[in-house]
């Protein structure tokens, strides 16, 4: 074809624009967010459903229209101070969640940065075992720690917290060594001539640059400690015991043996509210800290 | 096989970058066309836009005469080699190859007899039942190409494939792209940001620059006959020499220099008062005392590389240094930060051959070319006289 | 003497020097590691050690600290004919089948979702993750409000399309329950897992196959699917260890008065380690619970064992040695 015969084919052409595939790739995002709203309106429905039920009548658990009218909001105010001190057992809870999620979240890091940077032998056997524990199932391990926990004479104390936390976590350990292992070893070269030995250059230098995995571990081990059962309810007396216990017994109607379910419902979205707060705060950091990590295969 | 035919292509991104704007071109059937600018220059986004990757704004494109502007990347009957290759790390050399094929319903036959063929020619006999992971990267290079010729497209489209090569081995697969295109004769369009590259792959170039193309010519043209400042600069490394003269007294001024406008003939007339004065550093004769050509500088060597082959000498010129945008993207394209802070003169390079004298710290005096000294108009930065190869010596002598 | 001597006697002390500088490193090394080694030894390895042993024992509440006697393998027996510990099996079982593919399902699913283009991506990403983040009790409390017989939410919109409005979710279908909460309470952090995933997937492979023709189902399934395969493995044995370990929400979804390991699960979620902890605190029987455990452990690792073999034949290794 010659080159005019080309340019009028093309100056006819023009005018013809992309109406086809526009319409169809917005078609394609209108349906793609229908269905995100769907599944998010699904996904909020129970959170949504709670808040709705805590308004109720006390006695009348979640029967009645579903919007409560009228809506009772002292509920809430019943729920914090009505039969037991909600302050108290939130200051518990804070207490056990820094005991465990403070310290753990430091010494992973720096059994992290030991795994990843530090020479010496057995080290890539011992990581392996770390990682190992993992696969410890809860079923076999809780009841004789409980035993063991026991006749240390911790019992009814807050120690078994205090060790938890010394002692780290593996799986943050292996989120830490992975991360540190990506540093380019020229950081360590560099502090090294200046001087710095392994604990210095773990602190100045590695800590400060790992706010991402810091996030993650704190996000991960606190919201799992603030909201642990288990442990609390087998070995903490009612003085210490968490909000993750006491929100499960503590809402009962003393004379008729009734849970009183919006109370209950009321104590729990307050019992949220503070992990919610720390996610939100935490939450651009969170999602790259997760990226950064990475998993390799 | 098929020519390609860009009409007015613009594209702008939804955050307002512009990034190709108003490009024409005319790419015929069978010609390696090399796309060459700084990086941001917007030539892998019209490249991307080529393919379909991209949605262009307004514009046309043609392939072989079919208007494709509308149309998908697959149905454009394309094909493209990636800079980072973008091979399936999880298929064997053999199933990479097939892929494209597959896709298309080919019969099984034809796919073997295809992908035998581009292993023949490419070298990849031995490798065909390996991952890419087990592959070198000239290699997997060339099982990125080996992919795009099983599909036998009207064009081939590649995105700077040569910049993750070792400097040694993008040599040889250069000449051997080279003569892979003589023997298949495919258009294709080809991204780089090396001059080099361009200058030696392309039967014709595209310099772009800000989503416009500069120039489009062969690399001699565009060697000889830069049409605008940025070209000139841009194409032929280390950068032509540029400095702001006077137009005055029949002589053409700058530093402590004064060049007499009767060595270049009628043309001068047409010189306006001040223009931009370019020289390639290899346009120089380092001339002595005897010798008195009719246009001469000189000046202190401050810097000298002895390359073997060729001494580079740098020696400050006392004139402003030209600054345009332009010129600063090119030296921030080529990585070359000054480690010092910037002269306050002017700094020309000069190529000149090797031998046993050392330069630095001297004075040398250098004859230029009337013939091969080009003219800029320091607003438009649009070339003033029309330039052309030039054969014989640098006069010495006036 | 002299300056002939010195040199010797500097290279004999090098490597005297280097060894004490790598002792040293180790030292420093096990340091790091001591604040887990000290948890880990108090915590974790002396009460296994322990279970172990008195899971040959006759360890009960009686003779806690008086006549313990070992009595061999009688208490693994005695399991094996204990019809409740298999049925609890079967539960486990049947938890395991059926949360781990729904979990895999709604995880990627949602990430295929979020990794499609949408505007707002913050906003969504939160939204499926707060779930998450909601402590377990509160996410107790909220089904058992979803499930009530006489107003739960579930129930309301089963009567509004038509069905029976009057559904014992906690009692008759107390495993669909519980499926609802975990899936629920897990897919946010999945689905980032996944999403991380995807985005380790290069865009230029799909502009590849694109180009090449290739449609989104089968770019899907010949590039997506199979590059996600180690994290489909991964988020495959989580998910196992998961269901496996489920302990407090059959507890605090189980209907009556006070939650506690007392409280009376319905028969449908009564897993194993809920088996054991009844045997434990409710008989007082903590030989027996122990050997439970202890089978249920070594099932569980067999079972793990083999999902890593199988990974050989459908997990992608990025690993590959240079010039096999």
């Amino acid at each position: 074809m010659t080159q005019g015969a080309v340019a009028a084919e093309g100056v006819r052409a023009r005018p013809r624009r992309r109406k086809r595939g526009v319409a169809k790739r917005l078609a394609g995002s209108v349906l793609l967010h229908a269905v995100v709203v769907v599944l998010a309106v699904v996904f909020l429905a129970p959170i949504i459903w709670g808040f709705l039920s805590s308004l109720r009548e006390v006695h009348q658990g979640v029967s009645g229209s579903a919007i409560p009218r009228p809506a009772h909001w002292d509920n809430y105010r019943y729920a914090w101070s009505g039969l037991f001190a909600f302050s108290h057992y939130l200051r518990n809870t804070a207490v056990l969640t820094f005991l465990g999620t403070a310290p753990a979240v430091l010494t992973s890091a720096l059994a992290g940065y030991a795994f990843a940077r530090m020479r010496a032998r057995g080290r890539n056997a011992f990581f392996i075992f770390v990682l190992a524990t993992t696969f410890i199932p809860f079923a076999v391990s809780f009841i004789p720690t409980f035993w063991v926990i026991v006749e240390l004479g911790m019992y009814s104390t807050r120690w078994p917290w205090v060790i938890w936390g010394i002692s780290g976590n593996a799986f943050l350990i292996f989120l830490f060594r992975q991360f540190y292992a990506s540093f380019p070893s020229e950081l360590d070269d560099a502090a090294a001539i200046d001087g710095a030995g392994h604990l210095r250059t773990f602190i100045q230098i590695y800590l400060p640059n790992s706010i991402g995995p810091l996030a993650v571990a704190v996000v991960i081990l606190g919201t799992g400690w603030w909201g642990e059962y288990i442990y609390a309810s087998l070995l903490l007396p009612d003085q210490l015991l968490p909000l993750g216990v006491k929100v499960a017994n503590g809402y009962y109607d003393p004379g008729q043996q009734f849970a009183l379910v919006p109370i209950q419902l009321a104590g729990s979205l307050l019992f949220t509210i503070p992990p919610l707060l720390a996610f939100f705060a935490l939450q651009k950091r969170l999602a790259r800290g997760i990226v950064t990590t990475g998993l390799k295969g | 096989m098929a020519g390609i035919e860009l009409q007015t292509i613009v594209k702008t991104f939804p955050n307002g970058v512009r990034a190709v704007d108003g490009v024409d071109l005319t790419i015929e059937d069978g010609e390696f066309m090399v796309l060459v600018g700084p990086s941001g220059c917007g030539k892998t986004t019209l490249l991307r836009c080529i393919a379909g990757l991209e949605d262009v704004s307004e514009g046309a494109i043609l392939i072989g005469s079919r208007d494709v502007t509308d149309v998908n990347p697959k149905d454009r009957d394309i094909a493209m080699v990636f800079q980072n290759y973008a091979l399936y790390p999880h298929m064997t050399v053999r199933k990479n190859l097939a892929y494209g094929l597959k896709v298309r319903r080919t019969p099984r036959k034809e796919i073997a007899a295809r992908i035998a063929e581009a292993a023949r020619i490419l070298g990849l006999e031995e490798l065909m039942d390996r991952r890419p992971m087990a592959l070198s990267g000239g290699q997997r290079q060339r099982v990125a190409m080996g992919r795009a010729m099983a599909r036998r497209p009207a064009v081939y489209l590649m995105d700077e494939p040569l910049s993750n090569l070792d400097a040694k081995l993008r040599v040889r697969v250069r000449g051997d792209l080279s003569r892979l295109h003589s023997q298949l004769g495919v258009t294709t369009v080809y991204v780089t940001h090396d001059q080099v590259e361009a200058m030696t792959l392309g039967q014709r170039a595209a310099v772009m620059n800000e989503g416009k193309i500069q120039q489009v010519d062969t690399p001699q043209a565009l060697y000889w006959s830069p049409s605008n400042l940025f070209v000139a600069a841009f194409i032929g490394s280390p950068s032509m020499n540029l400095v702001e003269a006077r137009v005055a007294d029949g002589c053409l001024r700058f530093a402590d220099f004064s060049l007499p406008l009767s060595e270049l003939g009628p043309e001068a007339a047409n010189l306006p008062d001040r223009i931009i004065l370019g020289v390639r550093p290899e346009h120089f004769a380092q001339v002595d005392e005897a010798q008195s050509p009719a246009w001469a500088i000189e000046g202190e060597v401050s810097v000298e590389e002895n390359l073997g082959a060729e001494v580079l000498v740098v020696f400050p010129v006392n004139a402003p240094p030209i600054e345009t945008d332009e010129i600063v993207s090119i030296r921030a394209g080529e990585e070359e930060e000054a480690l010092l802070a910037q002269e306050a003169r002017a700094l020309f390079t000069a190529r000149l051959p090797s031998g046993t004298r050392r330069l630095l710290g001297s004075k040398i005096r250098l004859a230029l070319d009337p013939a091969r000294c080009y003219f800029f108009d320091p607003d438009t930065r649009e070339s003033l006289l029309s330039r052309a190869p030039v054969d014989e010596p640098i006069p010495a002598l006036a | 003497m002299g300056t002939a001597e010195t040199p010797v006697a500097a290279t004999a002390a090098l490597p005297r020097r280097r060894a004490s500088r790598r002792r040293r490193e180790t030292l420093a090394f096990y340091g790091f590691l001591s604040p887990w080694l000290l948890g880990f030894v108090l915590l974790t390895s002396i009460p296994l050690v322990l279970a172990f042993a008195m899971s040959f024992s006759n360890l009960t509440t009686v003779n806690l600290h008086t006549n313990l006697q070992y009595v061999g393998a009688d208490n693994y027996v005695r399991a094996y004919h204990d019809h409740e510990m298999w049925f609890a099996f079967q539960r486990t079982g049947i938890l395991i089948l059926t949360i781990v593919p729904l979990w895999l399902v709604t995880q990627l699913a949602l990430a295929l979702l979020l990794n499609a283009g949408l505007r707002f991506l913050g906003l969504w990403r939160t939204i499926f993750y707060i779930a998450v983040i909601v402590p377990v009790v509160a996410k107790a409390s909220i089904w058992k409000a979803m499930t009530d017989p006489d107003g739960g939410l579930l129930n309301r919109v089963l009567g509004a399309l038509g069905g029976s409005s009057n559904v014992s979710w906690l009692v008759d279908h107390s495993t669909a329950t519980l499926l609802m909460l975990l899936v629920w309470g897990s897919a946010g952090l999945g689905m980032l897992i996944f999403l991380a995933g995807l985005r380790g997937i290069p865009e230029e492979l799909y502009e590849v196959a694109r180009i090449d023709g290739a449609g989104a189902v089968r770019r899907f399934f010949t590039i997506t699917l199979p590059l996600l395969t180690p994290v489909i493995m991964f988020q495959l044995v989580w998910g196992l260890f998961g269901a496996a370990n489920v302990l407090v929400e059959p507890i605090l979804l189980s209907p009556g008065l006070q939650s506690g390991i007392g409280s009376t699960v319905p028969s449908g979620n009564t897993f194993v380690n809920l088996y054991a902890l009844q045997r434990i605190f409710g008989d007082g029987d903590f030989g027996y619970g122990a050997a439970i455990a202890w089978i249920f452990v070594v099932l569980l690792l067999l079972v793990t064992a083999l999902v890593f073999w199988s990974g050989r034949f459908w997990v992608f290794h990025a690993r590959e040695q240079y010039g096999k």
